[in-house]
């Protein structure tokens, strides 16, 4: 797949994008805001589109696309020329009867204010449904890297939500 | 739930029963970020005619009864800040909200609060309008019939100045532009310079740069925007597509493939319209349209990849129409 890409190939092309697109959604969507994550992604694969010429060694194609995709959403916001969202502990529970999509917005949150590793691992799980072996092929990680990943970024999440009154069997 | 890195057997890592339930309830509540939920939510969807609001012809009739007053060059409304004064010809104002250009028409300036030029207002003869909002945000009037030329200034925010009709309304984006409402209350806005965006209030938006045109009727809703230099047969069969409203999808898409027969790169503008169109088949007819006839730029090859964003292609497409 990746020689027929790299020879330009629509229909290669085509099956990068779909095999890799929530993985490169998810990493973008740990550094910038969901309205802004699509646009993003398209950047991204902009980027790894024009690189692939250059790129030799087709296994270390999942971990080039992850560093594509950290350094665009970074580099986004850089010229937004504001930090990232990181949530703050905020002193309101989280009540059961608050609407759903405001509910989702503050755990998206807390799970954006963890650790950079963490985040990410623990977004391409929550957000983008992928299991921790999908996302070891999809990054290049070692199954332990992103099993510890999960294991201790929800380890912290956990008690943050029970601070914000998180029900312990959900909201 | 397993701590042990080399523990591969629990719902965290693949999914294993049982399911955990804190990892299920996050599942649920954040899949709807994802990559794949969001996509799926890109599919537009047919807005409801929003309520039109009625001209009502009998006011005439009342401001001849009651006697109106004259707004000498000079008279100013004024509301936190931002000022909107006659500068040349007479307006009436019947004491109410309406307000009647003269015989003469008439130009009003709207300033900031610093004094700063905003935009110019000229009516032609007997337009007739309402200041509906006269905010530091918002600047907001009512045309019922006439002719409004509107210059705004390029520092002014986006869509601080708009325009309703009985029809449609006009956002300045940034422009200069004329707006003409008929005794039926159909609107069209023709933009000399930048572009604004036209539509129902609660609808969907058309974006009209400079150079191009747009009409919008009470009983079609608001047309797509073309180019008046754009292919002849190409803007005939768009009017014919805009007045085929209500029509079965069959005779809706037979004229989308006429669109597609007669286009040329000028007539992308109303063919990026239909990316949003409510029928599927109309949107496909229009992106391999664009595709076909557009030349884009090798940083375009996205849009062959990914079901792209309007703005994506409007990206793309925008050279063409300058």
């Amino acid at each position: 797949m990746v020689k027929r890409a790299k020879a330009g190939e629509d229909a290669a092309l085509a099956e990068i994008y779909r095999h890799w697109s929530p993985a490169v959604h998810g990493i973008v969507l740990a550094h910038v805001g969901p309205q802004e994550a699509d646009d993003v992604t398209q950047e991204v694969f902009v980027e790894v589109y024009r690189g692939f010429a250059a790129l030799l060694d087709a296994d270390a194609l999942p971990s080039w696309i992850r560093t594509v995709a950290r350094n665009t959403a970074i580099n986004h916001l850089r010229r937004r020329k504001r930090g990232p969202r990181i949530a703050t502990m905020s002193e309101e529970p989280v009540a059961k009867e608050r609407g759903e999509e405001e509910l989702a917005e503050r755990v998206l949150h807390l799970v954006r204010s963890l650790p950079d590793a963490y985040r990410e691992s623990l977004i391409l799980r929550l957000v983008e449904g992928l299991t921790g072996p999908e996302i070891a092929e999809r990054t290049g990680m070692t199954h332990g890297s992103v099993r510890v990943n999960l294991t201790r970024g929800m380890s912290i999440l956990r008690p943050m939500l029970r601070k914000e009154g998180w029900h312990e069997r959900g909201p | 739930m397993s701590e042990d890195p080399e523990d591969t057997r629990d719902y965290l890592w693949d999914r294993s029963q049982p399911a955990d339930p804190d990892v299920q309830a996050l599942e649920d509540l954040l899949g709807r970020y994802s990559h794949d939920a969001r996509a799926a939510s890109k599919h537009p969807a047919a807005t409801p005619r929003p309520r039109r609001r009625a001209w009502v012809p009998l006011a005439a009739i009342a401001l001849m009864a009651i006697g109106v007053a004259l707004w000498q060059v000079g008279s100013a409304s004024v509301l936190r800040g931002i000022q909107l004064e006659l500068i040349a010809g007479q307006l009436e104002d019947s004491g109410g909200e309406i307000l009647i250009a003269s015989e003469s028409g008439c130009k009003l300036q709207l300033t900031g609060e610093d004094g700063s030029w905003i935009g110019d207002l000229t009516f032609s003869p007997r337009s007739r309008f309402e200041v509906e909002t006269l905010d530091r945000g918002l600047a907001r009037l009512f045309l019922g019939q006439g002719r409004l030329e509107a210059s705004i200034s390029e520092t002014a925010p986006a869509r601080f100045f708009q325009v309703n009709t009985p029809s449609a309304r006009c956002v300045d984006l940034g422009c200069e532009y004329v707006l003409e409402v008929d005794e039926q209350g159909a609107a069209q806005v023709t933009v000399a310079t930048g572009k604004v965006s036209f539509g129902e209030p609660e609808g969907r938006e058309r974006y009209v740069p400079a150079g191009a045109e747009c009409k919008a009727t009470l009983d079609r809703g608001t047309g797509t925007p073309r180019f008046p230099t754009g292919t002849p047969e190409f803007n005939a069969i768009l009017d014919e597509f805009d007045g085929a409203v209500g029509e079965p999808a069959p005779a809706r898409r037979r004229l989308a493939e006429g669109l597609s027969s007669s286009a040329a790169p000028i007539d992308t503008l109303a063919l990026w319209h239909l990316l949003d169109d409510p029928d599927e088949e109309v949107r496909a007819i229009a992106q391999a349209t664009l595709f076909r006839i557009a030349e884009l730029p090798p940083s375009a090859v996205i849009l062959k990849i990914v079901t792209p964003s309007r703005e994506a292609w409007r990206e793309h497409l925008e050279e063409l129409w300058r």
